[in-house]
Protein backbone atom coordinates (compact mmCIF):
# COMPACT_ATOMS: atom_id res chain seq x y z
CA UNK A 1 0.00 0.00 0.00
CA UNK A 2 1.19 3.35 -0.85
CA UNK A 3 2.61 6.00 2.11
CA UNK A 4 -0.30 8.07 3.03
CA UNK A 5 -0.26 12.06 1.85
CA UNK A 6 1.06 13.38 5.00
CA UNK A 7 -0.76 17.46 5.98
CA UNK A 8 -0.68 20.08 8.44
CA UNK A 9 -4.06 22.24 8.75
CA UNK A 10 -3.49 25.59 9.91
CA UNK A 11 -6.80 27.45 11.16
CA UNK A 12 -7.58 30.10 14.04
CA UNK A 13 -11.24 27.91 14.24
CA UNK A 14 -10.33 24.83 16.54
CA UNK A 15 -13.70 23.54 15.77
CA UNK A 16 -13.65 23.59 11.92
CA UNK A 17 -9.61 22.29 12.60
CA UNK A 18 -10.68 19.18 14.11
CA UNK A 19 -13.66 18.53 11.86
CA UNK A 20 -11.35 19.03 8.60
CA UNK A 21 -8.28 15.97 10.20
CA UNK A 22 -11.43 13.69 10.65
CA UNK A 23 -12.57 14.36 7.09
CA UNK A 24 -8.89 14.41 6.15
CA UNK A 25 -8.16 10.83 8.06
CA UNK A 26 -11.27 9.58 6.35
CA UNK A 27 -9.89 9.84 2.94
CA UNK A 28 -6.86 8.75 3.71
CA UNK A 29 -4.53 12.06 4.73
CA UNK A 30 -2.30 11.64 7.47
CA UNK A 31 -2.33 14.84 9.74
CA UNK A 32 1.07 15.48 11.09
CA UNK A 33 -0.02 18.73 12.95
CA UNK A 34 -2.77 21.12 13.50
CA UNK A 35 -2.13 25.00 14.19
CA UNK A 36 -3.97 27.94 14.85
CA UNK A 37 -1.94 31.20 13.90
CA UNK A 38 0.71 31.81 11.11
CA UNK A 39 3.70 31.34 13.45
CA UNK A 40 2.93 27.86 14.57
CA UNK A 41 1.93 27.30 10.92
CA UNK A 42 5.96 28.11 9.98
CA UNK A 43 7.29 26.05 13.28
CA UNK A 44 5.35 22.38 12.08
CA UNK A 45 6.11 23.12 8.59
CA UNK A 46 9.76 23.19 9.72
CA UNK A 47 9.54 20.33 11.41
CA UNK A 48 7.68 17.89 9.33
CA UNK A 49 8.10 18.80 5.77
CA UNK A 50 4.36 17.45 4.89
CA UNK A 51 2.97 16.94 1.23
CA UNK A 52 0.85 19.94 1.64
CA UNK A 53 -0.45 22.70 4.05
CA UNK A 54 -3.71 23.50 4.09
CA UNK A 55 -3.51 27.07 5.39
CA UNK A 56 -6.22 29.58 6.87
CA UNK A 57 -5.93 33.33 5.63
CA UNK A 58 -7.50 35.79 8.49
CA UNK A 59 -5.94 34.52 11.71
CA UNK A 60 -4.95 36.67 14.76
CA UNK A 61 -0.94 37.79 15.20
CA UNK A 62 0.74 35.71 12.16
CA UNK A 63 -2.14 35.17 9.72
CA UNK A 64 -2.19 32.92 6.52
CA UNK A 65 0.32 35.41 4.46
CA UNK A 66 2.54 35.21 6.76
CA UNK A 67 2.91 31.86 7.19
CA UNK A 68 3.30 31.27 3.77
CA UNK A 69 6.09 33.53 3.66
CA UNK A 70 8.19 32.06 5.54
CA UNK A 71 7.38 28.71 4.29
CA UNK A 72 8.37 29.48 0.98
CA UNK A 73 11.74 30.47 2.55
CA UNK A 74 11.90 27.06 4.50
CA UNK A 75 11.08 25.75 1.21
CA UNK A 76 10.56 27.41 -2.49
CA UNK A 77 8.26 24.26 -3.62
CA UNK A 78 6.22 24.34 -0.03
CA UNK A 79 2.69 22.74 -1.31
CA UNK A 80 0.24 24.78 0.15
CA UNK A 81 -3.70 25.34 -0.14
CA UNK A 82 -4.72 28.84 0.76
CA UNK A 83 -8.31 28.10 2.86
CA UNK A 84 -10.25 31.70 3.16
CA UNK A 85 -13.96 32.57 4.04
CA UNK A 86 -13.06 36.33 2.08
CA UNK A 87 -10.86 37.61 0.23
CA UNK A 88 -10.50 41.47 0.31
CA UNK A 89 -9.13 43.55 -2.30
CA UNK A 90 -6.19 44.75 0.38
CA UNK A 91 -5.14 40.80 0.43
CA UNK A 92 -5.70 39.64 -2.71
CA UNK A 93 -2.91 40.99 -4.72
CA UNK A 94 0.06 39.82 -1.79
CA UNK A 95 -1.25 36.45 -2.24
CA UNK A 96 -1.16 36.35 -5.65
CA UNK A 97 2.37 37.54 -5.56
CA UNK A 98 3.17 34.44 -3.29
CA UNK A 99 1.10 32.27 -5.45
CA UNK A 100 0.01 29.29 -3.47
CA UNK A 101 -0.76 26.19 -5.44
CA UNK A 102 -4.50 26.69 -4.75
CA UNK A 103 -7.21 29.12 -3.27
CA UNK A 104 -9.97 27.45 -1.51
CA UNK A 105 -13.26 29.53 -0.13
CA UNK A 106 -14.83 28.34 2.51
CA UNK A 107 -17.62 26.38 2.40
CA UNK A 108 -15.97 24.24 0.03
CA UNK A 109 -16.96 21.30 -1.44
CA UNK A 110 -15.02 18.00 0.18
CA UNK A 111 -14.60 16.88 -3.17
CA UNK A 112 -12.69 19.62 -3.94
CA UNK A 113 -10.15 18.60 -1.01
CA UNK A 114 -10.77 15.04 -2.22
CA UNK A 115 -9.22 16.36 -5.73
CA UNK A 116 -6.47 18.27 -4.29
CA UNK A 117 -5.46 14.99 -2.94
CA UNK A 118 -5.56 12.72 -5.85
CA UNK A 119 -3.11 15.31 -7.31
CA UNK A 120 -0.58 15.44 -4.79
CA UNK A 121 -0.15 11.65 -5.11
CA UNK A 122 0.06 11.41 -9.07
CA UNK A 123 2.44 14.02 -8.79
CA UNK A 124 4.36 11.65 -6.24
CA UNK A 125 4.09 8.97 -8.11
CA UNK A 126 5.58 10.41 -11.14
CA UNK B 1 -6.17 158.54 -43.90
CA UNK B 2 -6.31 155.23 -42.93
CA UNK B 3 -8.59 153.42 -45.34
CA UNK B 4 -10.04 150.23 -46.36
CA UNK B 5 -12.31 149.81 -48.91
CA UNK B 6 -14.04 147.43 -50.61
CA UNK B 7 -12.51 146.95 -53.96
CA UNK B 8 -14.79 146.34 -56.76
CA UNK B 9 -13.09 143.33 -57.83
CA UNK B 10 -12.24 141.70 -54.22
CA UNK B 11 -13.59 138.35 -54.60
CA UNK B 12 -15.83 137.38 -51.93
CA UNK B 13 -16.95 133.82 -51.16
CA UNK B 14 -20.81 134.15 -50.74
CA UNK B 15 -21.31 130.88 -50.02
CA UNK B 16 -19.25 131.07 -46.66
CA UNK B 17 -20.86 134.43 -46.04
CA UNK B 18 -24.11 134.54 -46.86
CA UNK B 19 -25.04 137.66 -44.76
CA UNK B 20 -21.60 139.44 -46.00
CA UNK B 21 -20.20 140.05 -42.37
CA UNK B 22 -16.73 140.20 -44.28
CA UNK B 23 -17.81 142.87 -45.90
CA UNK B 24 -19.33 145.45 -43.42
CA UNK B 25 -16.74 144.07 -41.22
CA UNK B 26 -14.21 145.88 -43.60
CA UNK B 27 -16.29 149.05 -43.38
CA UNK B 28 -16.42 149.58 -40.06
CA UNK B 29 -12.46 149.57 -39.70
CA UNK B 30 -12.74 152.95 -41.87
CA UNK B 31 -11.24 155.64 -39.29
CA UNK B 32 -11.64 159.34 -41.34
CA UNK B 33 -8.44 160.70 -39.67
CA UNK B 34 -8.96 164.83 -40.46
CA UNK B 35 -12.66 164.45 -38.85
CA UNK B 36 -13.76 167.03 -36.30
CA UNK B 37 -14.08 165.30 -32.70
CA UNK B 38 -17.20 166.44 -32.39
CA UNK B 39 -17.84 164.11 -35.31
CA UNK B 40 -15.87 161.33 -33.98
CA UNK B 41 -17.27 161.25 -30.36
CA UNK B 42 -20.92 161.08 -31.87
CA UNK B 43 -19.64 158.56 -34.17
CA UNK B 44 -17.96 156.32 -30.94
CA UNK B 45 -20.87 154.71 -29.75
CA UNK B 46 -22.38 153.85 -33.03
CA UNK B 47 -19.22 152.05 -34.30
CA UNK B 48 -19.16 150.49 -31.00
CA UNK B 49 -22.87 149.23 -30.84
CA UNK B 50 -22.17 148.20 -34.38
CA UNK B 51 -18.66 146.33 -33.98
CA UNK B 52 -20.52 144.65 -30.74
CA UNK B 53 -23.16 143.98 -33.33
CA UNK B 54 -21.09 142.32 -35.98
CA UNK B 55 -19.03 140.13 -33.79
CA UNK B 56 -21.70 139.00 -31.58
CA UNK B 57 -23.21 137.75 -35.31
CA UNK B 58 -20.28 136.87 -36.12
CA UNK B 59 -19.67 134.62 -33.50
CA UNK B 60 -22.96 132.70 -33.65
CA UNK B 61 -23.87 132.37 -37.01
CA UNK B 62 -26.80 130.41 -37.52
CA UNK B 63 -29.01 129.07 -39.99
CA UNK B 64 -31.25 131.95 -41.35
CA UNK B 65 -34.44 132.20 -43.13
CA UNK B 66 -33.42 132.71 -46.79
CA UNK B 67 -35.67 135.96 -47.53
CA UNK B 68 -34.16 137.66 -44.25
CA UNK B 69 -30.80 136.89 -45.57
CA UNK B 70 -31.78 138.57 -49.25
CA UNK B 71 -33.16 141.60 -47.45
CA UNK B 72 -29.76 141.92 -46.03
CA UNK B 73 -28.37 141.70 -48.93
CA UNK B 74 -30.54 144.24 -50.88
CA UNK B 75 -29.73 146.50 -48.09
CA UNK B 76 -25.41 146.10 -47.84
CA UNK B 77 -25.52 146.12 -51.79
CA UNK B 78 -27.64 149.77 -51.41
CA UNK B 79 -24.78 150.86 -49.56
CA UNK B 80 -21.95 149.30 -51.12
CA UNK B 81 -23.52 150.99 -54.20
CA UNK B 82 -23.38 154.54 -52.62
CA UNK B 83 -20.15 154.18 -50.86
CA UNK B 84 -18.50 153.04 -54.46
CA UNK B 85 -20.55 156.36 -56.44
CA UNK B 86 -18.38 158.80 -54.01
CA UNK B 87 -14.54 157.06 -54.67
CA UNK B 88 -13.89 159.31 -57.43
CA UNK B 89 -13.99 162.63 -55.54
CA UNK B 90 -11.82 161.55 -52.77
CA UNK B 91 -9.69 165.02 -53.35
CA UNK B 92 -12.13 167.11 -52.51
CA UNK B 93 -12.83 167.68 -48.39
CA UNK B 94 -16.22 168.47 -49.04
CA UNK B 95 -17.01 165.60 -51.31
CA UNK B 96 -15.73 163.81 -48.50
CA UNK B 97 -17.96 165.15 -45.80
CA UNK B 98 -20.70 164.15 -48.15
CA UNK B 99 -18.35 160.54 -48.62
CA UNK B 100 -18.60 160.38 -44.78
CA UNK B 101 -22.95 161.44 -44.16
CA UNK B 102 -23.47 158.61 -46.71
CA UNK B 103 -21.20 156.32 -44.23
CA UNK B 104 -23.46 157.70 -40.96
CA UNK B 105 -25.99 156.62 -42.94
CA UNK B 106 -25.20 153.15 -43.92
CA UNK B 107 -23.99 152.80 -40.61
CA UNK B 108 -28.09 153.82 -39.34
CA UNK B 109 -28.65 150.68 -41.34
CA UNK B 110 -26.15 148.72 -40.24
CA UNK B 111 -27.92 149.42 -36.59
CA UNK B 112 -31.57 148.27 -38.56
CA UNK B 113 -30.10 145.15 -39.10
CA UNK B 114 -28.01 144.47 -36.17
CA UNK B 115 -32.04 145.00 -34.68
CA UNK B 116 -33.53 142.43 -36.80
CA UNK B 117 -30.77 140.29 -36.15
CA UNK B 118 -31.31 140.50 -32.58
CA UNK B 119 -34.95 139.95 -32.67
CA UNK B 120 -34.29 137.11 -34.68
CA UNK B 121 -32.11 136.00 -31.98
CA UNK B 122 -34.73 136.46 -29.45
CA UNK B 123 -37.03 134.30 -31.96
CA UNK B 124 -34.17 131.38 -31.62
CA UNK B 125 -33.81 131.71 -28.10
CA UNK B 126 -37.71 131.19 -27.63
CA UNK B 127 -37.55 128.06 -30.05
CA UNK B 128 -34.37 126.74 -28.35
CA UNK B 129 -35.98 127.35 -25.16
CA UNK B 130 -38.82 125.05 -26.61
CA UNK B 131 -36.62 122.70 -27.90
CA UNK B 132 -34.89 122.26 -24.16
CA UNK B 133 -38.18 122.05 -22.79
CA UNK B 134 -39.19 119.07 -24.94
CA UNK B 135 -36.15 117.52 -24.44
CA UNK B 136 -36.43 117.70 -21.20
CA UNK B 137 -39.70 116.18 -21.21
CA UNK B 138 -38.15 113.44 -23.64
CA UNK B 139 -35.12 112.91 -20.85
CA UNK B 140 -37.95 112.67 -17.99
CA UNK B 141 -39.48 110.07 -19.96
CA UNK B 142 -36.60 108.31 -21.03
CA UNK B 143 -35.34 108.29 -17.28
CA UNK B 144 -38.83 106.99 -16.27
CA UNK B 145 -38.46 104.52 -18.74
CA UNK B 146 -34.52 103.49 -17.53
CA UNK B 147 -35.80 103.17 -13.80
CA UNK B 148 -37.82 100.76 -14.63
CA UNK B 149 -35.60 98.83 -16.87
CA UNK B 150 -33.38 98.79 -13.75
CA UNK B 151 -35.54 97.83 -11.73
CA UNK B 152 -36.77 95.22 -13.50
CA UNK B 153 -33.08 93.94 -14.41
CA UNK B 154 -32.68 94.00 -10.19
CA UNK B 155 -35.33 92.14 -9.70
CA UNK B 156 -34.25 89.25 -12.50
CA UNK B 157 -31.06 89.46 -11.20
CA UNK B 158 -32.15 88.58 -7.61
CA UNK B 159 -34.49 86.00 -9.09
CA UNK B 160 -31.71 84.49 -11.24
CA UNK B 161 -29.39 84.64 -8.17
CA UNK B 162 -31.72 82.71 -5.94
CA UNK B 163 -32.12 79.90 -8.43
CA UNK B 164 -28.32 79.73 -8.86
CA UNK B 165 -28.36 79.47 -5.42
CA UNK B 166 -30.91 76.74 -5.59
CA UNK B 167 -28.64 74.76 -7.13
CA UNK B 168 -25.46 74.89 -5.65
CA UNK B 169 -27.52 73.81 -2.30
CA UNK B 170 -29.17 70.86 -4.16
CA UNK B 171 -25.51 70.87 -5.56
CA UNK B 172 -24.16 70.57 -1.93
CA UNK B 173 -27.03 68.34 -0.54
CA UNK B 174 -26.26 65.87 -3.82
CA UNK B 175 -22.67 65.53 -2.88
CA UNK B 176 -22.59 65.49 0.90
CA UNK B 177 -25.43 62.24 -0.18
CA UNK B 178 -23.20 60.92 -1.95
CA UNK B 179 -20.37 60.83 0.28
CA UNK B 180 -22.27 59.69 3.31
CA UNK B 181 -23.47 56.84 1.19
CA UNK B 182 -19.89 55.83 0.17
CA UNK B 183 -18.78 56.07 4.02
CA UNK B 184 -21.86 53.87 5.00
CA UNK B 185 -21.02 51.42 1.88
CA UNK B 186 -17.46 51.33 3.16
CA UNK B 187 -18.71 50.84 6.69
CA UNK B 188 -21.18 48.19 5.81
CA UNK B 189 -18.52 46.27 3.55
CA UNK B 190 -16.26 46.02 6.40
CA UNK B 191 -19.16 44.85 8.48
CA UNK B 192 -20.49 42.71 5.86
CA UNK B 193 -16.98 41.46 5.40
CA UNK B 194 -16.35 40.72 8.95
CA UNK B 195 -19.70 38.90 8.59
CA UNK B 196 -19.38 36.53 6.08
CA UNK B 197 -15.65 35.21 7.24
CA UNK B 198 -17.28 34.89 10.41
CA UNK B 199 -20.57 32.98 9.24
CA UNK B 200 -18.54 31.20 6.56
CA UNK B 201 -16.46 29.29 9.00
CA UNK B 202 -19.29 27.50 10.81
CA UNK B 203 -20.85 27.11 7.47
CA UNK B 204 -17.44 25.17 6.15
CA UNK B 205 -17.76 23.47 9.28
CA UNK B 206 -21.50 22.24 8.38
CA UNK B 207 -20.20 21.58 4.65
CA UNK B 208 -17.88 19.02 6.08
CA UNK B 209 -20.00 17.24 8.93
CA UNK B 210 -22.72 16.49 5.97
CA UNK B 211 -19.71 14.61 4.43
CA UNK B 212 -18.45 12.90 7.43
CA UNK B 213 -22.00 11.91 8.20
CA UNK B 214 -22.18 10.72 4.76
CA UNK B 215 -19.33 8.86 4.81
CA UNK B 216 -20.14 7.05 7.93
CA UNK B 217 -23.49 5.85 7.31
CA UNK B 218 -23.18 2.59 6.32
CA UNK B 219 -26.70 2.55 4.10
CA UNK B 220 -25.91 5.41 1.85
CA UNK B 221 -28.85 4.40 -0.38
CA UNK B 222 -31.26 5.41 2.30
CA UNK B 223 -33.64 7.86 0.41
CA UNK B 224 -34.86 9.04 3.57
CA UNK B 225 -30.85 9.64 4.85
CA UNK B 226 -29.94 11.70 0.97
CA UNK B 227 -32.95 13.34 0.99
CA UNK B 228 -31.94 15.22 4.32
CA UNK B 229 -28.41 15.26 3.39
CA UNK B 230 -29.55 17.38 0.55
CA UNK B 231 -31.93 19.50 2.27
CA UNK B 232 -28.58 20.46 4.62
CA UNK B 233 -26.41 21.30 1.89
CA UNK B 234 -29.01 23.23 -0.40
CA UNK B 235 -29.47 25.12 2.99
CA UNK B 236 -26.00 25.55 3.31
CA UNK B 237 -25.92 26.72 -0.47
CA UNK B 238 -28.24 29.46 0.43
CA UNK B 239 -26.83 30.84 2.84
CA UNK B 240 -23.64 31.14 1.54
CA UNK B 241 -25.42 32.89 -1.57
CA UNK B 242 -26.60 35.16 0.19
CA UNK B 243 -23.71 35.81 2.02
CA UNK B 244 -21.70 36.19 -1.37
CA UNK B 245 -24.93 38.59 -2.59
CA UNK B 246 -24.53 40.81 -0.23
CA UNK B 247 -20.71 41.05 -0.41
CA UNK B 248 -20.51 41.24 -4.20
CA UNK B 249 -23.07 43.91 -3.59
CA UNK B 250 -21.12 46.13 -1.22
CA UNK B 251 -17.58 45.13 -2.84
CA UNK B 252 -16.28 48.30 -4.45
CA UNK B 253 -13.08 47.46 -6.40
CA UNK B 254 -11.37 48.40 -9.86
CA UNK B 255 -12.23 46.19 -12.40
CA UNK B 256 -9.63 43.90 -13.51
CA UNK B 257 -10.80 43.93 -17.40
CA UNK B 258 -9.28 41.12 -19.23
CA UNK B 259 -10.22 39.39 -22.25
CA UNK B 260 -12.34 36.54 -21.43
CA UNK B 261 -14.42 33.90 -23.35
CA UNK B 262 -17.95 33.59 -22.33
CA UNK B 263 -17.56 29.87 -21.74
CA UNK B 264 -14.50 30.69 -19.25
CA UNK B 265 -17.21 32.90 -17.53
CA UNK B 266 -20.26 30.27 -17.92
CA UNK B 267 -17.81 27.52 -16.47
CA UNK B 268 -16.87 29.83 -13.05
CA UNK B 269 -20.62 31.33 -12.86
CA UNK B 270 -21.82 27.43 -12.45
CA UNK B 271 -19.52 27.08 -9.48
CA UNK B 272 -22.32 29.08 -7.87
CA UNK B 273 -25.30 27.77 -9.12
CA UNK B 274 -26.50 24.23 -7.23
CA UNK B 275 -26.16 21.25 -9.60
CA UNK B 276 -29.79 20.15 -8.62
CA UNK B 277 -31.97 21.36 -10.59
CA UNK B 278 -34.25 20.54 -13.90
CA UNK B 279 -33.08 23.56 -15.49
CA UNK B 280 -31.47 22.84 -19.07
CA UNK B 281 -28.73 25.42 -20.62
CA UNK B 282 -28.98 25.98 -23.91
CA UNK B 283 -25.71 27.72 -24.67
CA UNK B 284 -24.57 28.18 -28.53
CA UNK B 285 -21.74 26.42 -29.85
CA UNK B 286 -19.13 29.75 -30.98
CA UNK B 287 -17.98 31.05 -28.30
CA UNK B 288 -16.72 34.71 -28.36
CA UNK B 289 -13.86 36.80 -25.87
CA UNK B 290 -15.54 39.65 -24.03
CA UNK B 291 -13.35 42.25 -22.41
CA UNK B 292 -14.77 42.02 -18.79
CA UNK B 293 -13.80 41.32 -14.94
CA UNK B 294 -14.46 37.73 -15.20
CA UNK B 295 -15.15 36.83 -11.48
CA UNK B 296 -17.71 39.86 -11.15
CA UNK B 297 -18.95 38.52 -14.70
CA UNK B 298 -19.52 35.78 -13.18
CA UNK B 299 -21.53 37.09 -10.76
CA UNK B 300 -23.65 38.40 -13.04
CA UNK B 301 -24.46 35.32 -14.80
CA UNK B 302 -25.09 33.04 -12.12
CA UNK B 303 -26.84 35.59 -10.28
CA UNK B 304 -29.32 36.11 -13.66
CA UNK B 305 -29.29 32.14 -14.27
CA UNK B 306 -30.35 31.77 -10.85
CA UNK B 307 -32.98 34.12 -10.64
CA UNK B 308 -34.63 32.02 -13.90
CA UNK B 309 -34.18 28.97 -12.06
CA UNK B 310 -36.11 29.95 -9.27
CA UNK B 311 -38.61 31.76 -11.28
CA UNK B 312 -39.38 28.49 -12.94
CA UNK B 313 -39.27 26.36 -9.73
CA UNK B 314 -36.29 24.32 -10.98
CA UNK B 315 -37.75 23.08 -14.01
CA UNK B 316 -37.60 24.54 -17.74
CA UNK B 317 -34.88 25.57 -20.30
CA UNK B 318 -32.39 28.80 -19.74
CA UNK B 319 -30.96 29.63 -23.66
CA UNK B 320 -28.01 31.68 -23.45
CA UNK B 321 -27.34 33.78 -27.13
CA UNK B 322 -24.10 35.85 -27.67
CA UNK B 323 -23.04 38.18 -30.71
CA UNK B 324 -21.14 41.43 -31.26
CA UNK B 325 -22.04 44.63 -32.80
CA UNK B 326 -19.24 46.74 -33.88
CA UNK B 327 -19.81 48.48 -31.05
CA UNK B 328 -21.06 46.06 -27.72
CA UNK B 329 -21.05 42.43 -26.74
CA UNK B 330 -24.91 41.22 -26.53
CA UNK B 331 -25.91 38.66 -24.04
CA UNK B 332 -29.10 37.73 -24.18
CA UNK B 333 -30.51 35.34 -21.35
CA UNK B 334 -33.96 33.97 -21.95
CA UNK B 335 -35.93 31.83 -20.25
CA UNK B 336 -38.90 28.89 -20.11
CA UNK B 337 -40.77 30.56 -16.75
CA UNK B 338 -43.43 32.26 -16.55
CA UNK B 339 -42.40 35.90 -17.14
CA UNK B 340 -41.96 39.15 -14.62
CA UNK B 341 -45.39 40.80 -13.55
CA UNK B 342 -45.68 43.88 -15.55
CA UNK B 343 -46.27 46.18 -12.06
CA UNK B 344 -42.48 44.75 -10.79
CA UNK B 345 -40.76 44.72 -14.15
CA UNK B 346 -39.28 48.00 -13.53
CA UNK B 347 -38.19 47.82 -9.75
CA UNK B 348 -36.55 44.18 -10.21
CA UNK B 349 -32.86 45.40 -10.59
CA UNK B 350 -33.61 48.12 -7.17
CA UNK B 351 -31.39 46.91 -4.30
CA UNK B 352 -33.32 45.52 -1.57
CA UNK B 353 -36.66 44.80 -3.78
CA UNK B 354 -37.23 40.93 -3.76
CA UNK B 355 -40.30 38.77 -4.07
CA UNK B 356 -38.93 36.21 -2.40
CA UNK B 357 -39.16 34.92 1.44
CA UNK B 358 -35.18 33.48 1.25
CA UNK B 359 -33.75 36.41 -1.32
CA UNK B 360 -31.26 39.33 -0.37
CA UNK B 361 -32.99 41.75 -3.12
CA UNK B 362 -29.48 42.26 -4.28
CA UNK B 363 -28.79 39.75 -6.82
CA UNK B 364 -30.22 41.75 -9.79
CA UNK B 365 -29.09 45.25 -8.21
CA UNK B 366 -25.73 43.40 -8.10
CA UNK B 367 -25.92 42.63 -11.79
CA UNK B 368 -26.89 45.70 -12.96
CA UNK B 369 -24.15 47.58 -10.90
CA UNK B 370 -21.20 45.38 -12.29
CA UNK B 371 -22.79 45.99 -15.93
CA UNK B 372 -22.78 49.39 -15.47
CA UNK B 373 -19.04 49.74 -13.65
CA UNK B 374 -18.12 47.96 -17.21
CA UNK B 375 -19.78 50.71 -19.23
CA UNK B 376 -23.01 48.22 -20.39
CA UNK B 377 -26.25 48.28 -19.96
CA UNK B 378 -28.79 45.50 -18.61
CA UNK B 379 -32.54 45.34 -19.93
CA UNK B 380 -35.49 42.95 -19.28
CA UNK B 381 -38.18 42.18 -21.48
CA UNK B 382 -40.98 39.78 -20.97
CA UNK B 383 -42.70 36.94 -23.48
CA UNK B 384 -40.44 35.63 -23.91
CA UNK B 385 -38.65 36.06 -20.09
CA UNK B 386 -35.51 37.89 -21.47
CA UNK B 387 -32.81 39.19 -20.02
CA UNK B 388 -30.41 41.11 -22.15
CA UNK B 389 -26.55 42.49 -21.20
CA UNK B 390 -24.83 45.02 -23.33
CA UNK B 391 -20.94 45.47 -23.16
CA UNK B 392 -18.99 48.08 -24.93
CA UNK B 393 -15.99 46.02 -26.33
CA UNK B 394 -13.74 48.64 -25.99
CA UNK B 395 -13.09 49.37 -22.31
Amino acid sequence: MAKPTTALVIDDDIYNVDLFCEYLEMINVKVLGRGHNGREAVELYEQYKPDIVFLDLLMPDYDGIYALENMRKIDPNAYVAMVTAVVDSANKERIEKLNPNHIVSKPFEPEFIAEIIANIKVKAVA
Amino acid sequence: MDRKYIHKNEQIDESADPLGYMQRKIKFQKQPSDMSSEVLETQKPVQQSAAQASSTVFEDRCEVDESKVAELKRIQLKNKLKFIQGESDFANPQKEANILGNEFEADRIGQEVTGLLFQYEKQKMVMVQRQIQEERALVQDLNQKVEQNISKFISLEARLLKEKQGQLEDEVRIKSRALIESERLAAIGNLSSRLAHDLKNPLSALKVITELLKMATKDQTNPAFLSRLDAANAAIFRMTHQIDNVLDFVKEGDLDVTPTSIYEILKLASNKIPEKSNVALDVQQNDISLNCDKQKMAVVFSNIILNSIQAMESTGKITIRFYQTPKDTIIDFEDSGPGIPQNIINKIFDPLFTTKQQGTGLGLATCRSIIQQHGGTITVSNNPTKFTGTIPRMN
